[in-house]
């Protein structure tokens, strides 16, 4: 079984292709999320939670009557991980605060829920209105190519917002950076989080500069960041758990399944059911991915899992080949929202085309097992059935 | 040394509380010191479970388990040293997924097992309690003397070669190397990653399968493993009788008289009813397998090891020479390796289509004297073709009186359920095995 573009240069460990964003290969032809999959092996995690101790400590004994921390939180796996270890290991008192897509699957919407009663936590959200996610997916599309933006940019903000706001100086978020993105090493994590750091690793495009036709710099209001000065200004820390502790995503969430309830989904692109198992757009998102560099959410699920000995790079070409290049069933929610016909979409996102790609055919297969989630917007649904049951 | 499904009978009764079979392991232990298996043990239950999680959903499938774990797997407390002294002190600071999972499931980690130095040939200073001047084989030493002397009826243990295989053939213990695929890695030192599997050395047959039962990946999530599985499940009751290959392979040659007989003898005694055997040669299709193997290894050794070479460790001679042979494996010569594999797999899948289990000797000879050389085996086709292999200690040498065991080894991946439904078939229980205690 040979990769899905055998023109490409693939990491000769695990299945990511040379145009993933921000990959390099060392000379073994081995690419930094590998490598830094082993940097995880080196690293003295005894010492590593010492330190995360210590700054939890602090962080307890400034709060005073305020909060301990902000744990921005999306009812993803990570979110109730985090607020394992915060609350139920470290005896934090945190306040979790969501930026919300307004794209909530069902199971996604349960999880949230769920791991706010399962810790017992308080809570702020803020929900963008339907007509600005609407507008903000057609924009996103040529913006940035992919559907997200208005999620990228606002998970970024949103906390910092109410860090900044209620004089909360700790943001912890779960996944380092390092884990597999290749945009930092264990070794060397990130530990500056401003709206710079945002837009330069997710949303790409400032508020400013996405603005455009009816999509006013009014409406992306909440997408602003705070600015540096004003972290600065007061002190606002930001960092991942998983710079401080082991990170194990696949057993984490097996823990929190089993001790929390947390429940999986079919996640379309991918073969695994937890990753953004929260939203209903994920299908979309991956399907861009692969449309711009020739591979989604199944190549990266299974580069992880022959780093982690789970499936060797034959077994993980045949499960590329059968999920990265379906087209989702969402992709339909998508064009009706954002009014663009599948003709536009394909050839918006044919010039998104990495060069490596340009001459190559990218297959697209037509996906045909059911998918076990309605994907609209939960809230969509939920509003319909009560108004049905009202009905009745 | 009881099973451990005496043990968990025990536990559960009441009868025994797991504080007090863990102070029953360490006085145990603490009587055999001389034998040098253990790195370190913790010094009660209370320290072994100190911050880690167990199911709060009972019943607890591995309740009173005491386990053995090979030093080159991490765990959160006490040190991960690989068997290096280069890594002397390292606080790894978490569990591996393995271990994190055996104790999840109610098991409780005695502490860690010698490894030779970083999991490949420099032998620890371990002693084999059936004859202390020969080797307890490498490079999962101390989980197979710790579990040969009854100090533990389970070890987690790695193979890339023949790891458990050799040790557990050495030292008169059953060894265990499932598919790959079935135990995660993440955690555990990387030797060889094409090769590098996770599995366990234990006393007891009737052991095996619960522990597997409860401890490997399951569900949607391993969507080629689950598929494996089932399909092996589902055609243990077709497997009949089942089809057993008597097999010729290039290191067949190496093989000491007594220990060929030995397997023959053990084939020729197999129930007709139950099993055909079969003749199989993969001499031809294994000729450069060998080499496939050595060039991997040897390149994969060199490069996993840069930050310890960049520093100027201090290495064994052998693992020096593996480097030396590892550095001159160009990258391109490395990924040709690579390649190899895939026409190699499925060469050996149409060689062995018609069978469902092979049956060869684990062990060349017996152990050797220690600093000598052992004679190479078959271990290393199964590990890099990811082939699941359970070794069997069956028989004694009637020269050395030392034990060897036999492999079973299934003829493709995922057959885990068709080697336990064969032992069963063919009334090879654990009264079969030549064991020390």
């Amino acid at each position: 079984m040979d990769p899905p573009f055998p023109q490409l240069k693939y990491c000769v460990r695990c299945c990511m292709p040379e145009t993933q964003e921000g990959i390099s290969f060392d000379d073994a032809g081995i690419c930094q999320a590998c490598n830094s999959s082993e940097q995880k092996m080196h690293i003295d995690w005894q010492a590593r939670e010492s330190e995360l101790r210590a700054i939890l400590d602090r962080a307890k004994a400034e709060a005073g009557a305020n909060y301990d921390c902000i744990v921005p939180i999306s009812g993803g796996k990570d979110s109730t991980f985090q607020l394992h270890v915060l609350t139920r290991v470290y005896g934090m008192k945190p306040l979790a605060v969501t930026y919300s897509h307004n794209w909530y699957s069902r199971t996604g919407f349960y999880n949230l829920m769920n791991c706010l009663e399962q810790f017992n936590v308080d809570h702020i959200m803020f929900t963008p209105s339907r007509n600005l996610v609407n507008k903000s997916a057609r924009r996103s599309l040529e913006a940035i190519g992919d559907a997200c933006w208005h999620c990228h940019a606002g998970v970024g903000a949103f906390p910092l917002q109410m860090a900044v706001r209620f004089g909360i100086r700790l943001l912890i978020w779960g996944e380092s950076v390092s884990e597999a993105s290749g945009r930092s090493s264990h070794f060397k994590p990130v530990c500056k989080f401003d709206a710079e750091y945002f837009t330069k690793v997710s949303a790409k495009l400032k508020p400013s500069a996405f603005a455009k036709g009816n999509l006013t710099s009014r409406d992306l209001y909440p997408m602003n960041a705070p600015t540096v000065e004003e972290c600065d200004e007061k002190g606002i820390l930001g960092i991942h758990l998983g710079d401080y502790i082991f990170w194990d995503e696949e057993r984490q969430t097996e823990f929190i399944e089993r001790e929390y309830a947390w429940l999986e989904t079919d996640v379309e692109g991918a073969y695994k059911g937890y990753k953004s198992a929260e939203c209903i757009m994920p299908g979309v998102h991956d399907f861009t991915n692969y449309l711009k560099r020739g591979y989604g959410r199944t190549s990266y699920q299974a580069s992880m899992d022959v780093r982690n000995g789970l499936m060797d790079r034959e077994e993980a070409w045949e499960i590329i080949r059968q999920k990265d290049s379906e087209e989702p069933y969402v992709l339909d929610y998508y064009l009706e929202v954002t009014g663009y016909t599948r003709e536009e979409f394909f050839e918006i996102m044919a010039r998104q085309r990495q060069d490596q790609l340009v001459d190559i055919d990218v297959a697209i297969r037509k996906k045909e097992h059911p998918s076990r989630e309605v994907l609209r917007p939960f809230i969509q649904q939920f509003l319909e059935e009560v108004r049905n049951e009202d009905r009745r | 040394m009881m099973s451990f499904l005496a043990m968990r009978e025990l536990v559960e009764g009441g009868e025994l509380s797991e504080e007090e079979l863990f102070g029953c392991v360490l006085k145990q232990v603490e009587a055999d010191a001389s034998f040098m298996a253990w790195e370190w043990t913790y010094r009660s239950w209370e320290e072994a479970m100190a911050g880690r999680w167990r199911s709060s959903k009972g019943p607890l499938p591995l309740l009173g388990l005491p386990l053995g774990v090979k030093d080159i797997f991490n765990s959160q407390t006490g040190t991960t040293e690989m068997g290096s002294p280069a890594w002397r002190g390292h606080t790894a600071g978490n569990d591996a997924r393995v271990l994190a999972e055996f104790i999840y499931q109610g098991a409780c980690m005695v502490g860690k097992t010698t490894a030779a130095e970083f999991a490949v040939h420099a032998l620890p200073r371990t002693l084999n309690p059936w004859d202390i001047t020969v080797t307890p084989g490498t490079s999962s030493s101390g989980a197979a003397v710790a579990v040969a002397l009854g100090h533990v009826p389970v070890a987690l243990a790695t193979q890339t070669a023949g790891s458990i295989t050799r040790p557990a053939s050495f030292t008169g213990t059953v060894g265990f190397k499932p598919t790959p695929g079935v135990y995660p890695r993440t955690g555990v030192l990387k030797t060889c990653d094409p090769f590098d599997t996770v599995g366990f050395i234990c006393r007891y047959l009737e052991d095996i399968e619960p522990i597997f039962d409860a401890t490997r990946v399951r569900g949607k999530n391993y969507p080629f493993t689950e598929a494996g599985l089932q399909e092996a499940y589902g055609r243990v009751n077709a497997a009949h009788p089942f089809r057993v290959a008597r097999i010729r392979t290039p290191f067949t040659r190496f093989e000491a008289a007594e220990i060929t007989a030995a397997v023959d003898g053990f084939l020729d005694s197999l129930p007709a009813g139950e099993v055909e055997v079969v003749e199989l040669d993969l001499t031809a299709i294994l000729q450069d397998a060998d080499e496939i193997h050595a060039d991997i290894y040897n390149k994969a050794l060199s490069y996993y090891f840069a930050i310890e070479r960049a520093r100027k460790a201090s290495f064994s001679p052998i693992m020096e020479e593996i480097f030396a042979r590892g550095d001159a494996v160009t990258p391109d010569q490395y990924r040709a390796r690579l390649e190899q594999l895939v026409p190699l797999k499925e060469a050996f899948r149409h060689a062995t289509e018609a069978i469902d289990l092979i049956c060869v000797a684990s062990t060349a000879t017996t152990a050797p004297r220690r600093g000598t050389t052992e004679l190479p085996d078959s271990s290393r086709y199964w590990t890099m073709l990811h082939l699941p292999s359970l070794s069997v200690p069956l028989f004694i040498s009637a020269a050395s009186g030392r034990p060897f065991g036999a492999q079973l080894v299934g003829a493709r991946k995922f057959l885990e359920p068709v080697i336990f439904r064969f032992l069963r078939a063919v009334g090879v229980d654990s009264g079969a095995l030549k064991t020390l205690r």
